[in-house]
């Protein structure tokens, strides 16, 4: 008999057929365990097991007809297609597998889970050859546990539906609740109708423990799946409720002593394989699931107020509330990371706005140093052009006179080069004096282009591009400016050039000012033809006798500066038809007053 | 005799101004001395100059490339020719700039006769002093390239004072090759006595083996 069931499929060359019989519908407790058992086969036989299966509906049907009926049927089923192996799913199963096997399946090994301890004990003609996991809804560790979490409690309430199957449950509370009768008012709530037992259980006081047993049926006949009524009587409960039953966990009750369905499938498969594998049923001994512990909902210790200290040791706590990090620690990890890109975006930002306004100072030096360069390349280049200009012939004419000299005082004078060294002194005389005359005829010419010129303009260009300078020096800038704006015939360069170099000294006058306000003030006004533009500091002031030597050439009192500045202000002024002169300010500073005809002078 | 074949020395000026070059040039010819005219900095390093003792008069202030440049960049293309700037404006800066980088005088326009004579003759004396000292080096270097490699090794231990029995103990051969050695190194170097090789060997900065 060893290896019947590989034998029978060995012979005829095909993989082994296993036969899942479930008590009821596509609902309940045994689903889960066929299906974790499925699962198991399939991925330990890697794939090499065929199944059938079939709902035995007994619950609906609870006469002897439909159950030798369905055995009937089985065994049409199957005499073409034998099964190697039956899994008995449940407790109500394993009763149909023992009584009626021997009409579609007999000699037929078969192996079951979830089967009621109390059950098998009952059962008096136990087949030997069926083994399996017994389940032991152990009621006792239940109460035990409910004790400790309700010590003070008072009133045992055991609750079970109205089936037959039902009875089984309320049986077998019956039976381990006798030791409790002295400790506690024990009542059972059986055969109600769904409304009853919501009624009885809302007024329940709170030091009541309620077990819940199978809940399939009501007094009306009306079906239910065990554990969603289970919840629904649990959640109307005015006392905690408990049950030794995995699938009414996480529904309502507090918790209980139990396996799981899973864990039962399983095994049960684990088993399934050893028998397929030639096991002997009858040397395997039924056992008890091993996952059987105490479970507990935390969210239901939390609705009662029930302390985790209470619970036993080794107490399984599920459906704990995770901590505001735990729910959402993906949340907070992101947030966080968003905040850090937010940060870095930021940073980057605040690094890019500091170095956009250090170039921008940068960039206002730059305009500035621009600003000081044009007015020094126009006017110190000008001069140091001119300076050149005449010096080159000068220098000439010096060497070729020293030439010449030399020439003549040889011993043997050489008188071709002495004549052409003298040729060159006056060719280079006359080109000093061209030079000259170029610079004159250059201010002539310049002043001949003109063009109306806003002054209001001129000073605000001017004053934008001295805007770092007079920031950087704490210069307040007062300006009034006429209204119209008035305009001027002239070059527009030249008179910036003057405008430029008058604001500069003005500036440059104020440097050492320390005990009052910088203060540059810039007027234009219209006075009948002629626009009067005033610009004053409030620097140390010019001396009354140096007033008049400002505008000289070669004067200057800075120590850099060359002192062609004013003069040649002065002199684009006068060609514009125009006057420039300073005053002393008062109380101190000094004004330069330009003056310009608002018409070409005939 | 020297063959007529080229000027002894000859002075570069470098200016712009056609009129003030033609006046410097008649001014150097008239004491005797070779001139050639150049109006930029390009036209000069283009052209291919005698190699005699020269030196360059140069305006400071020169289109395209200011002096001071061409100065750097002279020195920069080992074109060693001593440079005397005149300039029309010069200030202290510029002078000490130029001073610094070797120049031999900084005139300032119109040019006192006698500064631009004497910078020039200083000029001239100077590279050709260069000159005769870049001879010697290249003969002494083309002396001491024609030892063998034994003798350059020799040639350190000599110079820096050991004796024949020393040297012999140093590089481990017997102190009669040593001997051979000495006199043949002596003998190819021209040197006629101990102190003028330590002089050659000083002059040609070769690394003195530490005793």
């Amino acid at each position: 008999m060893m290896g019947l069931a590989w034998d029978a499929a060995l012979a005829q060359e095909r993989i082994p057929r296993v036969l899942l019989l479930y008590p009821y519908d596509n609902t309940g407790a045994a689903i889960i365990s066929g299906e974790a058992a499925r699962q198991r086969l399939i991925e330990r036989l890697n794939r090499n097991i065929e199944f059938h299966t079939d709902f035995l509906d007994l619950l609906r049907f609870q006469d002897e007809t439909h159950r030798q009926q369905a055995a009937q049927y089985l065994a049409r089923k199957y005499a073409q297609t034998p099964i190697d192996l039956i899994i008995s799913l449940n407790t109500e199963t394993y009763r149909f597998v023992t009584a009626y096997r021997h009409l579609f399946a007999p000699n037929i090994p078969a192996v079951f889970c979830c089967v009621m301890r109390s059950m098998l004990d009952q059962t008096a003609e136990r087949p030997t050859d069926i083994t399996g996991i017994i389940t032991d809804y152990d009621v006792t560790k239940t109460l035990e546990l409910a004790e400790r979490l309700q010590p003070t409690a008072r009133n045992l309430v055991f609750v079970s539906g109205a089936s037959i199957i039902d009875q089984v449950w309320q049986d077998m509370y019956r039976r381990q609740a006798a030791p409790y009768q002295s400790r506690f008012n024990v009542t059972f709530l059986s055969g109600l109708s769904r409304e009853e037992l919501f009624d009885q259980v809302s007024k329940l006081s709170p030091d009541t423990i309620v077990v819940l047993g199978a809940l399939f049926v009501d007094r009306s006949g009306r079906q239910h799946v065990a554990y969603e009524l289970a919840s629904d009587v649990a959640k109307a409960s005015n006392a905690p409720t408990y049950a030794p039953i995995d699938t009414f966990l996480g529904r309502g009750i507090v918790g209980g002593h139990m396996g799981t369905f899973e864990d039962a499938g399983i095994e049960v498969a684990d088993l399934a394989i050893e028998v397929l594998g030639g096991a002997d049923p009858r040397s395997i001994p039924p056992r008890s699931s091993k996952g059987q512990r105490f479970r507990v909902d935390a969210r239901q210790l939390a609705r009662w107020g029930m302390a985790e200290t209470a619970l036993p040791p080794d107490t399984l706590i599920l459906y704990k509330q995770p901590t505001l990090w735990e729910e959402h620690r993906n949340s907070v990890i992101a947030a966080l990371a968003i905040i850090a890109v937010q940060m870095a975006l930021i940073g980057a930002l605040v690094v890019q706005i500091f170095r956009r306004r250090r170039l921008e100072q940068e960039m206002h030096i730059a305009q500035s140093e621009l600003a000081r360069a044009t007015r020094v390349t126009t006017m110190g280049e000008m001069t140091a052009s001119i300076a050149h200009e005449v010096n080159q012939p000068l220098a000439a004419i010096v060497a070729s006179g020293n030439a010449g000299l030399r020439w003549l005082a040889n011993a043997t004078p050489n008188l071709e080069e002495a004549k052409s060294a003298l040729t060159r002194v006056v060719r280079d005389g006359h080109r000093a004096s061209e030079v000259i005359s170029t610079i004159r005829a250059m201010f002539k010419q310049h002043a001949q282009t003109r063009h109306p010129v806003d002054i209001n303009q001129l000073v605000r260009e001017v004053l934008a591009l001295l805007n770092s300078q007079i920031a950087n020096n704490d210069i307040v800038v007062r300006t009034s400016l006429a209204e119209p704006p008035p305009f001027v015939p002239g070059d527009p360069v030249q008179l910036q050039q003057v405008t430029l170099n008058l604001i500069t000294n003005a500036i440059e006058a104020m440097a050492n000012v320390a005990d009052r306000d910088r203060i540059l003030r810039i007027s234009t006004q219209a006075q009948g033809s002629e626009v009067l533009l005033d610009i004053s500091d409030s620097g140390h002031g010019i001396e009354l006798q140096n007033l008049k030597r400002i505008f000289e050439a070669f004067y200057t009192t800075k120590t850099h500066g060359m002192g062609m500045g004013l003069s040649i202000c002065r002199s684009i002024v006068l060609a514009h038809g125009g006057r420039l002169s300073a005053s002393r300010g008062s109380p101190y500073g000094s004004v330069f007053h330009v003056v310009l005809a608002t018409h070409e002078q005939a | 005799m020297k063959a007529p074949a080229g000027p002894q020395n000859v002075v570069f000026v470098i200016d712009d101004d056609a009129s003030l070059r033609e006046s410097l040039s008649s001014l150097l010819r008239s004491i005797g001395l070779h001139v050639e005219l150049f109006d930029s900095a390009a036209q000069f390093l283009k052209s291919k100059r005698p190699d005699v003792p020269s030196c360059l008069v140069l305006d400071v202030r020169l289109p395209g490339l200011s002096g001071l440049d061409f100065q750097a960049e002279l020195i920069k293309n080992d074109i060693r020719v001593p440079i005397i700037f005149i300039t029309g404006h010069g200030d202290i800066p510029m002078s000490v700039r130029a001073m610094k980088a070797g120049a031999i005088e900084f005139l300032t326009k119109p040019l006192r006769e006698q500064d631009l004579l004497d910078a020039v003759q200083t000029g001239l004396d100077r590279d050709r002093a260069r000159r005769e000292s870049d001879k010697t080096v290249t003969e002494l270097r083309e002396r001491y390239d024609s030892l063998t490699a034994r003798e350059q090794e020799v040639i350190g231990y000599v110079a820096s004072g050991l004796m024949n029995k020393q040297i012999a103990g140093e590089i481990g051969i017997s102190e009669i090759t040593v001997k051979v050695h000495r006199g043949n190194l002596m003998r190819k170097m021209g040197a006629k006595s101990l102190a003028e090789l330590v002089r050659m060997v000083d002059v040609l900065g070769i690394q003195q083996p530490k005793p």
